[in-house]
């Protein structure tokens, strides 16, 4: 992963976040809806690899085929029946199209999620909400370190049981279930005591006894102020053209969808804008870095 | 490697087929509100200019003494725009028929429909059109509830038209099939029906009647939301598309059907030999079809107190469509109500 996007401000990130995944919900306009799955694909791409990407996929082609076909199972409206099905109803194209721009819309947010996962670090959302309410935080961050830490456990008494022919491997099929409820039960156990400690521990170096600060390292510069500005004007922009009637998509009882005027393209690129602003950030840092090294 | 970028070409022509067919440049169809007919009743070349480039449906009102009027002009029908006189003079003859007379000699160009409310209400379930010579031209449809509103489709070069009230159809006779209601039920059903009204037919379950196909027995079936005009303004504008400028979705068909079909059968059966949108949904509770749309007309689209609802020789039963059994000669009305029932005649606040 080589990403400048993620190492601004998590105040910029989150906007960033905030702004283009509320659109993508918020306006189910086809060219807009393909925009946002096309950038969260690509960002994906960027952060976890296109492998990673590829795997996605295989789960994603199939939900989106298949949620298509669901809403015109069960929704019936629009004017153009495709075939009936043997309680009477009709199967309709316009519910077929519905199903398929909503399944992208899901798919859109799924990806973009993915991406907040891996731009959005417990520390960052630490750093954001940190101040406004400390001991939320704190359980958040206990919260979150538990996660990877009894990963780690669990692979570590994994480990220590295949040595004894124990292993959640090792065995036939029931062997392996009653291997595997072993190592569960030595975590919970270890869950249970090491809690009890953290505990203890934190009373006796003084936790609650006075107001708690927060340390992150992260400093608000003109780039973050950019970014967030640069995200207000795209938001702003693109939610005119809608409100306007500019960007238009109806899906029931027609479809009717806005054409490519100088109104609905202005608001389609803004809100591109948006989206590809992280491959957008990306290009400028590695033409920076081009220029630099050339000039060595 | 290769399988992937397949699938990643295959989304791509996805998208781009389904967006290649969904691109239209029509315009979605907007109500433009009320516009009020002033002292002199003209409506300017302005004004219809404006409504046929905006695609716009708009309602004209007007008032002939006590009686008012409104007409429905679908923008898209107007092709050539012109200053037009559009006042009516309305009279309520001794007889009980209404005599509508236009105060302009100038054909419109285009055909709209005319919704007049008169001052109370007017009892009769239907009535129909006619010109100064007593020929026959449509059928009006008859909503309201306190005040009865009849609404029509203007003929072209007719001036001057008489309504009068359909004579009431004789209710068909009962086959000795027919389990009439006695009263001597007093508790609800198992389906919620509270007791049906004596001389009325008792819902007959869908699973438990016996089809006869050899017996061809026939029925008369309509399908109108004409009520609908009267309040385009609660109308989701999505549905002015679909929308029947005079509010007639099917005009009364005679059809055949075998003895033991329910209400719910012939209609499915009619709307896909017309064409007709619709949408039901079976509900075990009150083992019946529940008719959410027809022609994409859905329940709540017109008010959070619409939807469909029948009646069968003028009576809106008590319960669903799929237990009511017809007989020879029955005369069944769909009708969109925005009112509960209450301005199609059918309210069940008795």
């Amino acid at each position: 992963m080589n990403d400048a996007f993620s190492q601004l401000h998590p105040a910029a990130s989150f906007a960033f976040f905030v702004a283009v995944i509320t659109l993508t919900m918020l306006y189910m306009h086809p060219v807009l809806l393909i925009i946002s799955l096309a950038a969260a694909a690509g960002y994906v791409c960027i952060l976890k690899g296109a492998r990673h990407f590829g795997k996605t996929l295989i789960y994603l082609v199939p939900f989106l085929i298949f949620m298509s076909v669901l809403n015109a199972l069960f929704n019936h409206a629009g004017v153009t029946p495709l075939f009936y099905l043997s309680n009477g109803n009709a199967v309709t194209k316009e519910a077929l199209t519905f199903g398929f721009y909503a399944s992208v819309m899901l798919s859109a947010v799924i990806l973009w999620f993915e991406c907040f996962n891996v731009v959005m670090t417990s520390d960052k959302l630490l750093c954001l909400f940190g101040r406004l309410s400390p001991s939320v935080s704190l359980l958040l961050s206990m919260a979150l370190r538990f996660v990877p830490k009894f990963g780690r456990k669990i692979r570590s008494i994994d480990a220590a049981r295949a040595q004894i022919g124990q292993g959640s491997a090792q065995g036939g099929f029931i062997r392996r279930v009653k291997n595997s409820m072993k190592v569960l039960s030595v975590t919970l156990t270890w869950a249970l005591e090491s809690s009890l400690t953290a505990a203890n521990s934190m009373k006796s170096r003084g936790y609650g006894a006075a107001r708690r600060t927060s340390f992150s390292l992260y400093r608000f510069t003109v780039r973050d102020a950019v970014t967030m500005v640069l995200c207000a004007f795209a938001v702003g922009v693109t939610a005119a053209c809608v409100v306007s009637g500019g960007i238009y998509a109806r899906y029931y009882p027609s479809v009717i969808i806005s054409g490519f005027g100088g109104i609905p393209a202005l608001g389609m690129a803004a809100f591109a804008l948006l989206c590809f602003l992280p491959q957008l950030f990306d290009a400028k840092e590695a033409l920076v870095w081009r220029r630099l090294r050339s000039a060595i | 490697m290769k399988k992937r970028s397949i699938a990643l070409i295959l989304l791509v022509l996805m998208i781009c087929s389904l967006l290649a067919g969904c691109m239209k440049n029509a315009e979605a169809v907007n109500f433009a509100g009320d516009i009020d007919l002033g002292e002199d009743g003209v409506i300017t070349k302005e004004v219809f200019s404006q409504l046929r480039d905006n695609g716009e449906i708009a309602s004209i009102c007007g008032n002939s003494g006590e009686i008012s009027y409104k007409w429905t002009v679908p923008g898209t029908e107007v092709t050539n725009p012109q200053d037009l006189c559009m006042a009516l003079t309305i009279t309520e003859k001794t007889d009980g028929s209404i005599e509508i007379t236009l105060k302009s000699d100038k054909s419109f160009g285009f055909l709209p429909t005319l919704s007049v409310t008169l001052k109370d209400k007017w009892d009769a379930l239907s009535a129909s059109v006619y010109d100064a010579d007593g020929k026959k031209l449509c059928a009006a449809s008859v909503t309201g509830g306190d005040k009865t509103t009849l609404s029509f489709k203007i003929s072209a070069d007719v001036f001057s038209y008489i309504i009068r009230a359909d004579e009431a159809e004789p209710t068909p006779e009962p086959s000795n099939s027919a389990n009439l209601s006695d009263g001597s039920r007093t508790e609800k059903d198992k389906y919620g029906t509270d007791p049906v009204p004596v001389g009325k037919p008792e819902p007959v379950e869908p699973d438990k009647s016996n089809v006869d196909t050899s017996k061809k027995l026939h029925c008369t079936i309509s399908i109108d939301c004409a009520t609908i005009l009267n309040n385009l303004a609660d109308l989701d504008p999505a549905k002015l598309d679909v929308l029947p400028t005079d509010g007639v979705i099917l005009n009364a068909v005679t059809v055949e059907f075998s003895e033991g079909e329910s209400v719910f059968d012939v209609l499915q059966r009619v709307c896909r030999e017309n064409n007709i949108h619709i949408e039901a949904t079976f509900t075990p509770g009150y083992n019946s079809a529940y008719v959410e749309g027809i022609h994409n007309l859905y329940e709540f689209d017109c008010g959070e107190l619409s939807g469909w609802m029948y009646s069968v020789n003028g009576w809106f039963p008590n319960y669903g469509c799929s237990r009511y059994a017809l007989q020879d000669g029955d005369v069944i009305r769909w009708r969109y109500t925005c009112d509960l029932g209450a301005d199609v005649g059918g309210s069940m606040v008795a």
